[in-house]
């Protein structure tokens, strides 16, 4: 079990990007939802970009997105927390509403760069 | 002569023009008689150059990006439950209706209130079975998600990247004159 610790506002957490969120080349803000109470993401002091699309069912059908943690915690009601798991110490929460919340889907939508670009659909 | 022999093709929308006989779109009006006669306040006076049909509101096309928009978004319909490999919900066929009837209905009311088109949004899969509806442009930034539950309330929310701000939710039978009035400002 690995002990839980603050995430600072200076770092950065990863997520992964199904190809299929990606419309016409863009991102689309539906990828910024909640599963099993928070939304997944990986910190990176314990995940490389790549560790991260490793974890997915099909790593080569995901791209990596990196947000920053003190631009998560600025928009309204959402936090973030390490919430390690036994195989990714790396896993961290960001928990608040997103799915009928317009306004926190649009300002992850605004943070988020591309580390690791989605392949295009076939 | 009648109304409908006078209607020139030009002023059907495109999606009909495609797949149906122009008098389709013309009947579709005659059912919904309260959206077809009503003369929008700051409509110009086409009447010399159009003809009777402009006063009559007959002048309004459904622009083409917005046409392309909708049927770009048809694959939407395609997806299958866990179609992101992370559970993300397929989307039902009312859903998407319901997105597009309100894309259709905000782009006619802005032509009958503003006499003005709207830009075309990107509709997109939303999270668990709703679908967003997306404007990004260089003036502003708005995001409409339509709910799975079609007794939910849509929510909205835009902005201007700046201090200019909307946000809140719509009836989805009525149309949200808060919101047109937002985007026309803002387009």
């Amino acid at each position: 079990m690995w002990p839980v610790e603050d995430v600072p506002d200076g770092d950065k957490v990863f997520m992964r990007v199904h190809f299929r969120w990606v419309d016409g080349g863009k991102l689309a803000p539906g990828c910024f939802r909640d599963q099993g109470g928070g939304m997944s993401t990986d910190w990176e002091r314990y995940s490389t970009p790549e560790q991260t699309q490793g974890r997915a069912t099909t790593p080569a059908d995901n791209g990596i997105i990196s947000l920053s943690v003190g631009g998560i915690r600025k928009i309204p009601n959402l936090t973030v927390e390490h919430t390690p798991e036994d195989d990714n110490r790396a896993h961290t929460d960001v928990f608040g509403d997103k799915k009928r919340n317009p306004e926190v889907r649009m300002k992850l939508h605004r943070l988020a760069n591309w580390v690791i670009p989605c392949r295009t659909v076939d | 002569m009648s109304r409908t022999a006078r209607v020139p093709e030009a002023y059907v929308p495109a999606v009909y023009l495609q797949t149906q006989h122009p008098e389709s779109w013309i009947d579709r009006k005659r059912k919904r008689p309260q959206q077809s006669l009503r003369v929008p306040h700051k409509l110009p006076n086409f009447g010399p150059l159009l003809g009777e049909q402009a006063v009559f509101g007959f002048v309004w096309t459904e622009p083409k990006p917005i046409t392309k928009a909708i049927e770009d978004s048809r694959k939407i319909l395609e997806l299958q439950d866990n179609w992101d490999d992370e559970g993300a919900k397929a989307y039902k066929k009312e859903t998407w209706d319901r997105a597009v009837e309100v894309v259709r209905r905000s782009c006619e009311e802005m032509w009958e209130n503003f006499v003005t088109t709207m830009p075309a949004p990107r509709i997109l899969a939303g999270p668990d079975g709703t679908i967003d509806l997306h404007w990004k442009t260089a003036k502003f930034e708005l995001l409409v998600n339509i709910p799975e539950d079609p007794t939910d309330p849509i929510t909205y929310y835009g902005d201007d990247y700046g201090m200019n701000t909307a946000k809140g939710t719509i009836d989805p039978n009525r149309p949200s004159h808060i919101l047109l009035c937002w985007l026309n400002e803002h387009k």
